[in-house]
């Protein structure tokens, strides 16, 4: 039982404790995140993110390009979920110079932002299975985010940092390809994911790695601003889609899922659920598709009026807010990225104080963290 | 309008009465049963008013509503840095979820500014409180005792401007290099600064 | 007693579900493809790095050399000059460089080119060992070669080989001449 040790080492304190680096390259942290975790044995007494690996100073970069020549760095934070960054800085620019956008434009960015949100969870949910041990279901959901991948790239023109979202509507109509390929990855789709609860969702595995573990209740998330899936997790139905409407989504029927748990299975199965609404906003956006241009009347310059602006967006994995200030020159003065991810693992450090190591994984992986949306 | 919105606008009146100017600091609550209507008009004013455009800064009232259709925000609170823990604690019992805490460089007028956003999880309200602090001595205290997601904010804050968090437990780099020299954010830094 | 028992039951079932559907995808096709031998269809709409558009009747660029994608570009990646040949109404392009390491592709110069001179290629498997080949690419130069390659009329590459092979070539050509004018 007790092994031969230094009596010094004995001699600092009735609890041994010791620093364990978690990173910077670790399977585990998605990414080139370091924590420092101070351990008690398996627990974990305490933690410290070290977070920068991959900083690229957005925000520098926002003051020093015209406010269409952000456009393609909107895309490089969160890259699993490019689409919807892309369309906060388009929708801040429109709001800020009162610029109209074409309806057809306002469909074609939900279809697309939907489309992508279903992708980003798809990684998730194999990254996350990977993290807790599962190797195959990434295998799986590889395979249907290939589906979208595909119809993504076809409008595009990329497969992940997608630059199509101009500032007054997109920058390229649909093709009728497109649309077709659309409809039927849904009806292919919903069965797969009947299949994905099937093979891991009802897992017992699974189930008991999850239930109970890493709870982060409502009033945590309020205090740090978490929001996304771990806010909806902890049965709040908080959705900025809902509660601060941006584009056509106040025309389209959707719920906010929630679950009141706050634990690790809560998250995912909120993810699971966005994903079927997903589908829902896209069929209703691909039935009410109306005609029309695609791209709306912009200034030759864009030059919002002096002031503030403030857009909030629902990003995959939370609440993604731009403040910019416009001092009315074609050059933005200051660009504020407030990351999702950011805010969700600013609670971990005090969520998973007292976990065992390998839940605390479990916790970390339920956040979905995106380390270049963290380090901006 | 909102009631949530209209609640904490009240509540703004009572702190920093709209008859004093920001650069001086509020005594008493004086005519707060009037404050009401008194901001409301400045309500459309608002929209195009701006900071940077006249170096002096003009005597506006502290709170005021924000056009949210252009702005993406309801209300605004220009706050002296020793109101700021009661404003930020009105927020707190309002409900309200912390959004950002960012920064802004204003060398014109020899000023950093700390600016603190705020959601709520009801509906679009989204509020925030600007501080103007002077740039030899940038100091305001931190907001992190009633929402502890403000560590990290104001950590990132501190590395990219210099505003000292006054109380802030762990002020060190979050995003930047333990070895990082110089404010990144402000105005007058220059890449070069760390090269050489 | 009665709860532990069905846990146990049913957890063991949920795995034999598992099981049972990993074992019908076991028999189904495969989806992935095997890459050297097979290529994918590369959509329409692709973005590579950008490149002339050929002139239907002369084979050269339309390019007038008015800096406008210069300008909008994010990332300061493109460099260009022209010159007024005699008789010409307007300039023509010289030499046209494009630094692809710093590429976004995000579309700025062909969006705002005023005679539609860019497009973007189709090449998607760009690997080097060298940065330099990457690093300038004279558009150009590019342009000249594939319209060679066509005239030669040689029997056709497939797509992937073919394309890489021509931005390689004509860039590290390039880096042999003064990147001046």
């Amino acid at each position: 039982m007790s092994t031969p040790e230094t009596t010094t080492s004995h001699s600092t304190g009735p609890q041994e404790t010791f620093v364990l680096n978690l990173g910077p390259q670790h399977p585990a942290t998605h990414g080139v995140l370091r924590v420092k975790l101070t351990m008690d044995g398996e627990f974990i007494e305490n933690a410290e993110i070290v977070s920068g690996y991959i900083h690229r100073e957005h925000e520098k970069m926002g003051e020093n390009r015209n406010w269409e020549q952000f456009l393609p760095n909107t895309s490089r934070m969160d890259y699993l979920g490019a689409m919807m960054y892309t369309h906060a800085w388009c929708a801040l620019a429109e709001k800020a110079c009162g610029i109209e956008v074409p309806p057809r434009a306002e469909y074609i960015r939900v279809i697309t932002s939907e489309l992508n949100r279903i992708s980003s969870h798809l990684v998730w949910w194999g990254a996350f299975l990977i993290d807790l041990g599962g190797m195959t279901p990434m295998l799986y959901a590889f395979d249907d985010r290939e589906h979208i991948l595909d119809l993504l790239e076809e409008i595009t023109g990329s497969r992940l940092t997608y630059c199509y979202y101009r500032i007054g509507g997109v920058c390229e109509d649909v093709t009728d390809s497109f649309l077709a390929g659309t409809r039927q990855f849904i009806k292919d789709f919903r069965p797969r994911l009947k299949t994905y609860h099937k093979l891991v969702t009802e897992n017992i595995i699974l189930r008991k790695r999850l239930e109970g573990i890493g709870e982060i209740p409502a009033e945590m998330c309020r205090k740090y601003g978490a929001t996304g899936p771990v806010l909806r997790g902890a049965g709040i139905a908080y959705d900025v889609r809902k509660a601060e409407p941006y584009g056509v989504y106040p025309d389209l029927q959707f719920d906010i899922p929630t679950f009141p748990e706050g634990d690790c299975m809560a998250r995912y199965k909120v993810r699971m659920a966005e994903i079927e609404q997903s589908l829902r906003i896209i069929e209703q956006a691909l039935d009410k598709l109306p005609d029309g241009p695609v791209m709306a009347k912009v200034p030759r310059a864009v030059k919002p009026p002096a002031g503030d602006y403030c857009m909030a967006v629902e990003g995959a994995r939370g609440r993604f807010t731009i403040r910019a200030i416009s001092n009315g020159t074609t050059t933005p003065y200051r660009v504020k990225l407030r990351t999702p991810c950011f805010c969700n693992l600013s609670c971990f450090e005090e969520a998973c104080q007292g976990m065992l190591l390998a839940d605390a994984l479990a916790l970390m992986g339920s956040l979905d963290l995106v380390i270049p949306d963290l380090d901006r | 309008m909102s009631t949530v919105i209209d609640e904490v606008f009240e509540q703004f009146q009572k702190l920093l009465p709209p008859e004093d100017s920001v650069s001086t600091a509020p005594d008493a609550e004086s005519g707060s049963a009037s404050a009401g209507t008194a901001g409301d008009s400045e309500t459309a004013a608002s929209a195009a008013a701006s900071e940077k455009a006249e170096p002096p800064p003009e005597p506006e009232p502290p709170c005021r509503r924000i056009e949210r259709s252009r702005h993406g925000y309801d209300l605004e609170l220009q706050a002296p840095p020793d109101r700021l823990i009661d404003a930020v604690s009105i927020l707190d019992r309002a409900g309200f979820s912390l959004d950002i805490v960012s920064g802004a460089d204003w060398p014109k007028d020899n000023q950093l500014e700390v600016l603190y956003d705020f959601f709520h999880w009801d509906g679009p309200h989204h509020i925030t409180i600007r501080t103007r602090i002077p740039r030899e001595k940038p100091e305001v205290p931190t907001i992190s005792a009633i929402y502890p997601g403000a560590l990290w904010h104001e950590r990132e804050t501190w590395e990219f401007y210099g505003i000292d968090f006054v109380g802030h437990p762990n002020l060190i780099h979050l995003i930047l290099p333990d070895d990082q020299e110089g404010f990144p954010l402000r105005k007058d830094f220059k890449a070069t600064d760390v090269d050489a | 007693m009665v709860a532990q028992v069905k846990e146990v039951v049913g957890g063991f079932m949920s795995l034999l579900t598992g099981m049972g559907i990993t074992l019908r995808e076991f028999f189904k096709p495969t989806v992935t493809i095997h890459y050297p031998r097979q290529t994918a269809k590369i959509p329409e709409r692709f973005r590579g790095h950008i490149q002339f558009k050929p002139d239907p009747e002369t084979g050269t660029s339309t390019c007038i050399a008015c800096q406008l994608c210069a300008k909008a570009c994010p990332s300061d990646c493109i460099e260009l000059d022209g010159e007024k040949k005699p008789g010409a109404k307007r300039k023509s392009v010289t030499w046209f460089h494009l630094d692809f390491t710093t590429c976004s592709l995000c579309g700025a110069c062909i969006e705002v080119c005023p005679v539609d001179a860019l497009e973007y290629s189709k090449a998607y498997n760009l690997a080097s060992t060298d940065k330099q080949q990457f690093h300038l690419i004279d558009l150009v130069h590019q342009l000249e070669e594939r319209q060679a390659r066509k005239k030669a009329a040689t029997p056709v590459a497939p797509p992937p080989a073919d394309t890489a092979s021509s931005s390689a070539e004509s860039s590290s050509t390039q880096n042999e001449q003064p990147a001046g004018n």
